[in-house]
């Protein structure tokens, strides 16, 4: 079955390779792209090609970067004395978004996970302790995420801090902004009320 | 479009992959059908009321919808979920291995209320802290056990002679001990009278027990290793908890 030109055919099947793209998805993607405009196309295939050339981790914390050092880390303005760590860069990102802490980052690179063989000499866990040791950081945040690789990562992180003489400290777990109680899950509930806060 | 068929199963979660933006495959090792693998969708998300009730362990009674290829949860509510497992490093790759092998020795549709029960007794044993190595070994010795590849332990598996305790080894190839006098002939591991004593006594006990006993140092090291091997001659390709168990130490922990 040819149906398609070869390079058209050759479009569509790279396109399937990305995640969440199916067949029929790829398609759409690919006539749209041969509808548009040859500076589009450009653009994107230029745009591509950029990311993959330019971009690598940041040698301090391991977020993303085009420079020498990512533009956190580059940043006087940032607080030395906290560090927050995160399991990709992508949560990283989440934070920032967030825009709450003033401080500096750490990412994994992963969370533990023994079915995954991945274990603590997979992570970036050595870098962060060389980090913690030059003495400037003074409270380490974990930010992993609460599922069972995350908190088993944070608690593993936390007893390998805590010798050093840091703050350790651990995101909070509750009920999210704007949820209704009577819709949350039990063990969610429960540990919101764990972690309440006076008021 | 016909009805779409719903029913409700008791349920621990044992593997997960993330699907697509926000859903994840669970493989759940569920009381009435046996393992199946179920999509839970949006459980990413933070509202998710999955979410909570699904994670890695877990024991839920859930809702489950037929679907073409996988089940799609629907429901869930936690009955427990063992969430000291998570604070202890010892603990949680005991649980993953536990999880894993039960999935690596069953195939999909098997019904086992029995061994349903063993891996949820498991679970619990661990998280209120019992000996992670005899309750670990306790589950291998079980498994294996039910399963048909359970390890011969009280006759020769050479010359059919009872083995009394004394000068036994142990051949992971004739899945057994060998008496005094063939094992010397055969290649069989060293297995110590205290050691042979403890597996004897960890096929009848429950989980429970299981969890009150500490094994001695040399007993934890060297079933640790003979089990590791039997369990190894098993399976297909080896485990990936079993090798972050060696790495990491934490098997004779």
């Amino acid at each position: 079955m040819r149906a398609y030109p070869r390079s058209l055919a050759r479009l569509i099947e790279e396109l399937e390779k990305l995640p969440g793209v199916g067949p029929k998805t790829a398609q759409r993607l690919a006539l749209h792209l041969l509808h548009a405009s040859a500076e589009d196309a450009a653009a994107l295939a230029e745009a591509i090609q950029d990311v993959k050339q330019s971009i690598r981790e940041c040698p301090v914390c391991f977020n993303y970067t085009d420079a020498d050092l990512c533009p956190v880390c580059s940043d006087p303005h940032r607080d030395e004395a906290t560090l927050c760590v995160v399991g990709e860069a992508r949560d990283l990102l989440a934070m920032e978004r967030a825009g709450g802490l003033r401080g500096r980052y750490h990412v994994l690179g992963g969370l533990l996970s023994p079915m995954d063989g991945i274990g603590p000499e997979s992570l970036r866990i050595s870098e962060l302790l060389a980090r913690v040791r030059e003495g400037k950081i003074r409270e380490v945040v974990l930010a992993t995420n609460p599922t069972v690789e995350g908190d088993a990562t944070a608690m593993y992180l936390a007893a390998q801090l805590r010798p050093l003489g840091v703050r350790v400290t651990r995101i909070a777990l509750g009920l999210p902004v704007g949820g209704d109680l009577d819709y949350a899950d039990d063990v969610t509930i429960a540990r919101a009320l764990e972690g309440r806060t006076e008021m | 479009m016909g009805r779409v068929r719903l029913y409700r199963v008791s349920s621990v979660v044992v593997r997960q992959r993330d699907l697509g933006e926000a859903d994840r495959v669970l493989v759940l090792y569920t009381r009435e059908r046996g393992k199946l693998a179920a999509v839970a969708k949006g459980i990413r998300r933070p509202r998710s009321k999955l979410a909570g009730s699904l994670q890695l362990f877990s024991h839920a009674s859930i809702q489950l919808a037929a679907g073409r290829s996988l089940e799609v949860v629907t429901q869930a509510r936690a009955r427990d979920t063992f969430y000291e497992l998570r604070t202890d490093m010892v603990r949680f790759a005991h649980a993953s291995y536990a999880a894993e092998l039960l999935d690596a020795l069953t195939d999909q549709g098997m019904v086992d209320t029995v061994l349903f029960d063993l891996l949820l007794s498991t679970l619990a044993a661990l998280d209120s802290g019992g000996d992670a190595s005899a309750v670990i070994r306790g589950f291998e010795v079980k498994l294996l056990t039910r399963l048909g590849y359970g390890p011969e332990l009280d006759e020769c598996v050479s010359c059919g002679a009872e083995v009394e305790g004394r000068g036994q080894r142990f051949s992971v190839t004739q899945g057994g001990v060998l008496c005094a006098k063939c094992g010397p002939l055969g290649s069989g591991a060293h297995l110590s009278p205290a050691g042979l004593q403890a597996l004897r006594e960890l096929r009848h006990m429950d989980a429970t027990a299981v969890s009150g006993k500490r094994l001695s140092a040399s007993a934890r090291e060297e079933l640790a290793r003979l089990m590791r091997a039997f369990v190894d001659s098993h399976l297909d390709r080896p485990l990936r908890s079993s090798a972050f168990l060696a790495q990491e130490s934490l098997d004779s922990a």
